[in-house]
C-alpha cells in the first residue's frame, strides 16, 4: 500500500453570487510511496496549489479521496483536522510562515508545544536537529533577524521536528536566492536519504530536478510524469525543461 | 496635473476607509460638541441671572479648561492611530512617483475635511443639545424654564479657533512623520518584525514605588486639609505608576513567566505569553490611558453623585434650625436681649430658639497650649489647626437646661471629633483648669459647618469670653474674629425668607462708632436660601461630572475600537500561520479569548483598585464640602463601578466583534 493515495480528486470552485464555476482539479490520481521525493510542476492556474491545499487538508475536495497511511483525509471531521495535520504532516511554505513574535527556537518547537510535549523532550529533539540543519547559533534569535535561507531552514526544522509521515513543501525555494536555494535542496536530499517522504510543489526546474519523480499538472489533471531513475541532477534538469517546453508549446505526450 | 486631483484622492480615501475614519470623525465631533456646550453654558446669560447659577458657571468654566487639555491629547493620540495604518499607502504613492509634497497636500485636504466636518457636526449637535443641557441644569436647580433657542456666537468662534489649532498641530505632526520616513520604510512599516521588548527593571521598580507611595498617601492621610494638599501629589504618582507598570511592569512580568520553561511550553501559555508581550509593547500606553480615563470617570461620577444625593443631610447638619442670625459685635452684655426684642416687636412666632455668645480663636494645640505662631503653620500641619469656641456658662446651661457651675479659672471642654486630654488649657497668658470634659453639646451650627477639629470651651461668664477676645486681638494683630451672638430658630414660612429676615434684623446694624468696638454687623442666613446655593454648587459639580464622564467614556470607546482593529489585523496573520502548523480551532479560539479578555479587563481591574485606594482620600476631601456620609459614598461608588463595568463590557463586546471579524475573515 502506498503512503499517499489520491483517487479521482475533483475540485470545483463556485462563487456564491454567480452561476460560473471554475474546475481547478478535474480528475487527479497519484500515489506516493514511503521515502519518495516527488515534485509537482505546472503553470500558474494549473491547479497545483489547490492540490497541495487538499493534500494538506487545508481545503476539501468536491469529490474523490485522499488516503494517507490508509486513512481518508476527506473523512476526518473538522475538529480533528488540526491535530491530525500536526501529527502527520510537516509544512514548508514559500514565505516561511514563521511567527515574528517567537524566537526561532520557539517557532520550531511550536508544533511540539501544541501537542503538549514536555519541555525536556522537546529540547532533546531540537538539539540534534538544529545541529543537522546548521541553525544552532540562530536559535535564540528572531525570524526578522536572520536571512531568507536561514528562515527556510528554521521552517524546515519546524516541519520535521514532529517526525511527520509526509512533508509538503509549497514553492520552498520561491523566495530564496540561488545559493540558499542550493542549500535548501541539498537539505531536502539529505532528509530524503533518511527515508523522509517529501512532496513539493514548484515552478522551479532546478528544485524539481532534485526530486526522484516529477509530476506535471495541466488543466487540473496529471498530465505526465518523469522518474529520475539513474539520471544525474543535471540530466534530470534537461529532461524537465524539455518537457516544460513541450507542455508550453502544446506538444503531445513525450 | 488635474486640478482637484489631490482633493478627490483625499475624499476617495476617507470614503474607502470609513471604518477607521468614521469613529475618529464621530469622536472629534463629540469633542467639539462638548466643548461648545460647556463653553456656551458657562457664558449663558440666562443661567447667570439665576440664583446659584454663577456657581454652576464657575465650575463649568473650570471644566472648559479640562476639556481643552483633554481634547488636544485625545485627538492627537487617536489621529496617530490613523496615520500608522496609512504609512503603507503613502509608501506606494511615493513609489508611484508622488512626491512628499503631494502626499502632504492629500493629508492637508483630509485634515481640513475632518476639521470642517467635525466642527459642523459638533457645533450643530452642540446647538441642539445646548437647550437640553440648559433645561437639565434648571431642572437640577429646581427652576422652570421657558422654551427658546440660544446660539452662542463666542462658543462657535472659540470652537473654531481651538479645533483649528488642534488640527493644525495634527497636520504638522503628520507631515513630520511622513518627512522622517523613507518610502521603502513606509511600505514595509507594518511588516517589519517588531523587536521583542527588553525587560526594564529600573522602570518597573520605579513604577511600583510611585504606585505604592501614591496608594500609601491616599490611605494614610487622616485630615481633610492635608488630603487636599496631597491629593494632587497622590494622583500624579498613581498616574505615573500606572503608565510605568503598564508599559514596563507588564513586560517584566511576562518575561519572567517566559523564563520558566515548564510554564512557558504549555500550549495555552506558549501562545498567550508571546502574543501578550507584543500586545503590551504596542498597547500598554493605550491600556494605561483606558485605565486612567476609567478611574477618572469613576471618581468624578461617584463623588458628584454622592454630593448631589446628600444635599439634605449636609444642609441639615449646617442648619439645625431654619433661620440663623449672627450678630458680630462686642456688646455681649445686651446682645441677647436686642435680638429677642426684634423677634418680639415684629411678632415673629419663633420656636426652638437657640441663643449663645462666643468668641473663637484658632491655632495649633500643643499639650493644652494654644500656639498662635502662624509661621509654624504649613500645608502639612493644616489639619492640626484647631478652633476654640469660648461660650459663657449661662448660655450653655440655658440651652441644655442644666445648672452647672464654674469658677473664673475653670472651664468645661467639648471636642467635636476628639476628646480633650489635658487638664489645663492655656491661651496667651490665661489658663483654665479643665473641670470636666463634656460628651454631648448643644446643637449649634459651628459644628456642622467647619472642617477642622473644634473644641467648645465653656467658661464662667461672658467677661471671660471678652477676655479671650482681647488675647486674640493681641496675638493676631489684624486678623481676628469678632465676638458673635448667635440666634437660631424655626418659624413659619412667611417669616423665614432671606429678604424678610434680613430686613427685620438690619435695625441692629451699627455702621458708625467712635471705636471699632461700637460697630455691629448682622448676618442672616436661612436654610432655604442656603439649600438653594448648595444645590446650585452640587448641581454644577454633577453636571460637569456627567459631561466629563461622557467625554472620557467616548475616549475609552475610541481607544478600544482602534486597538481592536489594529490588533485584529496583526493577529490575523499570526493565527493563520498557527492554524496551518496545526493549532486547533477550539484551542485558537480559547487562546484569542483569554488574551482579549486579559487585555481588556486589566485596565478595568486596575481602575477598580485605584478607586479602592483613592476612596479614603476622596472621602476626606469631601469633608471640605461638608460631606461626611461615608456609607452613602461607599454605596454610590460601588453602584457607579458596577454600572461602569456593565457599560465597559457592552463596549468591549461591540468592539471585540470587529476584532473577531478581522481575525476570522481568513480563518
Amino acid at each position: 500500500m502506498s503512503l499517499l493515495e489520491v483517487k479521482n480528486l475533483k475540485k470545483v470552485y463556485t462563487s456564491r453570487f454567480s452561476a460560473n464555476s471554475v474546475q481547478a482539479l478535474k480528475d487527479v490520481n497519484l500515489n506516493v510511496e514511503k521515502g519518495e521525493y516527488v515534485a509537482i510542476m505546472g503553470e500558474s492556474g494549473s491547479g497545483k496549489t489547490t492540490l497541495l491545499n487538499i493534500l494538506a487538508s487545508l481545503d476539501r475536495p468536491t469529490s474523490g479521496s485522499v488516503t494517507l497511511n490508509g486513512k481518508d483525509l476527506t473523512k476526518i471531521p473538522d475538529k480533528m483536522l488540526a491535530s491530525y495535520r500536526r501529527k502527520n504532516l510537516g509544512f514548508v511554505f514559500q514565505d516561511f510562515n514563521l511567527l515574528n513574535n517567537f524566537s526561532n527556537q520557539d517557532n520550531i518547537l511550536l508544533p511540539l508545544v501544541l501537542s503538549n510535549q514536555k519541555p525536556k523532550d522537546m529540547f532533546r529533539l531540537l538539539k540534534p536537529l538544529a545541529k543537522q540543519l546548521g541553525i544552532t547559533e540562530i536559535l535564540s534569535k528572531y525570524p526578522y533577524e536572520i536571512s531568507g535561507g536561514q528562515k527556510q531552514r528554521v521552517a524546515v526544522a519546524r516541519a520535521v521536528i514532529t517526525n511527520p509521515e509526509l512533508i509538503l513543501a509549497d514553492e520552498p525555494t520561491g523566495a530564496l536566492d540561488s545559493k540558499s536555494t542550493e542549500e535548501l535542496l541539498m537539505l531536502f536530499d539529505q532528509l530524503n536519504q533518511n527515508e523522509q517522504t517529501i512532496l513539493m510543489v514548484t515552478h522551479s526546474t532546478k528544485a524539481a530536478s532534485h526530486a526522484k519523480r516529477v509530476l506535471f499538472i495541466k488543466d487540473g489533471e496529471v498530465f505526465h510524469q518523469i522518474y529520475r531513475g539513474d539520471r544525474t541532477i543535471d540530466q534530470m534538469y534537461e529532461v524537465i525543461s524539455d518537457t516544460l517546453t513541450l507542455l508550453a508549446t502544446g506538444g503531445r505526450h513525450a | 496635473m488635474l486640478k482637484g486631483f489631490y482633493f478627490r484622492l483625499a475624499v476617495d480615501h476617507l470614503k474607502k476607509n470609513a471604518k477607521m475614519f468614521l469613529p475618529f470623525l464621530c469622536s472629534s465631533s463629540l469633542t467639539v460638541m462638548i466643548f461648545y456646550l460647556v463653553y456656551s453654558l458657562s457664558h449663558n446669560e440666562g443661567l447667570n441671572s439665576l440664583a446659584g447659577g454663577e456657581y454652576v458657571q464657575m465650575l463649568l468654566s473650570l471644566g472648559v479648561g479640562v476639556i481643552v487639555i483633554f481634547s488636544v491629547i485625545f485627538l492627537f493620540y487617536t489621529h496617530s492611530f490613523l496615520m500608522k495604518r496609512r504609512k503603507h499607502e503613502f509608501g506606494i504613492y511615493n513609489i508611484l512617483g508622488m512626491e512628499k509634497k503631494h502626499i502632504a497636500r492629500i493629508i492637508f485636504y483630509e485634515t481640513l475635511m475632518s476639521l470642517v466636518l467635525s466642527l459642523a457636526l459638533g457645533i450643530g449637535a452642540g446647538i441642539l443639545f445646548d437647550k437640553l443641557s440648559y433645561l437639565m441644569i434648571l431642572r437640577l436647580l429646581s427652576y422652570d424654564a421657558g422654551l427658546g433657542f440660544y446660539i452662542s456666537g463666542p462658543g462657535i468662534f472659540y470652537s473654531w479657533i481651538l479645533f483649528s489649532l488642534i488640527y493644525l498641530l495634527i497636520y504638522i505632526f503628520s507631515l513630520f512623520q511622513i518627512q522622517m520616513t523613507k518610502p521603502i520604510d513606509l511600505i514595509r512599516s507594518h511588516q517589519v518584525g517588531e523587536k521583542e521588548p527588553k525587560t526594564k527593571w529600573l522602570l518597573t521598580f520605579l513604577g511600583i514605588v510611585c504606585l505604592s507611595i501614591g496608594y500609601y498617601l491616599a490611605v494614610s492621610i487622616q485630615d481633610p486639609l492635608s488630603a487636599f494638599t496631597f491629593f494632587f501629589i497622590a494622583v500624579v504618582l498613581v498616574v505615573l505608576g500606572t503608565y510605568l507598570l503598564f508599559t514596563t511592569g507588564s513586560i517584566t512580568l511576562l518575561k519572567l513567566l517566559k523564563k520558566n520553561k515548564n510554564y512557558y511550553y504549555k500550549t495555552r501559555h506558549f501562545i498567550s505569553l508571546s502574543n501578550m508581550i507584543y500586545r503590551m509593547k504596542q498597547n500598554a500606553i493605550g491600556l494605561a490611558n483606558i485605565c486612567i480615563l476609567s478611574t477618572m470617570v469613576l471618581v468624578i461620577l461617584s463623588t458628584t453623585l454622592s454630593l448631589w444625593m446628600s444635599i439634605d443631610s449636609i444642609i441639615d447638619s449646617r442648619f439645625p434650625r431654619e433661620v440663623q442670625i449672627a450678630m458680630r459685635g462686642y456688646d455681649l452684655a445686651t446682645s441677647k436681649e436686642k435680638l429677642i426684642s426684634v423677634l418680639e416687636s415684629n411678632e415673629v412666632k419663633a420656636e426652638d430658639i437657640m441663643l449663645y455668645r462666643y468668641s473663637s480663636i484658632s491655632g495649633l494645640l500643643e499639650e493644652g497650649n494654644l500656639n498662635t505662631d502662624t509661621s509654624k503653620a504649613s500645608l502639612s500641619n493644616m489639619g492640626d489647626v484647631v478652633s476654640l469656641y469660648f461660650i459663657p456658662l449661662e448660655d450653655y446651661n440655658e440651652s441644655t437646661h442644666q445648672h452647672l457651675t464654674l469658677n473664673e479659672d475653670q472651664a468645661f471642654v467639648y471636642g467635636t471629633d476628639q476628646t480633650f486630654k489635658e487638664d489645663r488649657l492655656k491661651v496667651g497668658d490665661v489658663s483654665y483648669q479643665i473641670k470636666d470634659t463634656l460628651s454631648t453639646f448643644m446643637d449649634n451650627q459651628e459644628e456642622g459647618s467647619s472642617i477642622g477639629n473644634n473644641y467648645f470651651v465653656v467658661v464662667s461668664d461672658y467677661e471671660q469670653v471678652l477676655q479671650m477676645q482681647k488675647i486674640q486681638e493681641r496675638l493676631y494683630a489684624d486678623s481676628y474674629n469678632t465676638p458673635t451672638t448667635m440666634l437660631s430658630f424655626n418659624c413659619d414660612q412667611d417669616h423665614r425668607s432671606q429678604e424678610k429676615i434680613a430686613s427685620l434684623f438690619q435695625v441692629l446694624n451699627v455702621d458708625e462708632g467712635d471705636t471699632y468696638q461700637d460697630l455691629v454687623y448682622i448676618y442672616t442666613s436661612t436654610k432655604d436660601s442656603s439649600y438653594h446655593d448648595t444645590l446650585s454648587l452640587y448641581a454644577g459639580f454633577l453636571f460637569l461630572g456627567i459631561f466629563l464622564s461622557i467625554l472620557f467614556i467616548i475616549a475609552t470607546v475610541l481607544i478600544m475600537y482602534y486597538k481592536q482593529i489594529t490588533e485584529g489585523l496583526q493577529d490575523r496573520q499570526r493565527f493563520e500561520i498557527m492554524a496551518n502548523v496545526g493549532l486547533e480551532k477550539r484551542e485558537l479560539k480559547r487562546s484569542i479569548n483569554s488574551q482579549v479578555l486579559t487585555v481588556f479587563f486589566l485596565p478595568l481591574l486596575a481602575a477598580g483598585i485605584h478607586l479602592l485606594f483613592a476612596f479614603p482620600l476622596i472621602d476626606k476631601l469631601l469633608r471640605l464640602l461638608y460631606f461626611d456620609d461615608t456609607k452613602l459614598f461607599i454605596q454610590v461608588s460601588i453602584g457607579c463601578f458596577l454600572i461602569f463595568v456593565v457599560v465597559y463590557s457592552i463596549v468591549y463586546l461591540l468592539t471585540s466583534k470587529v476584532y473577531y471579524g478581522i481575525v476570522r475573515r481568513h480563518g
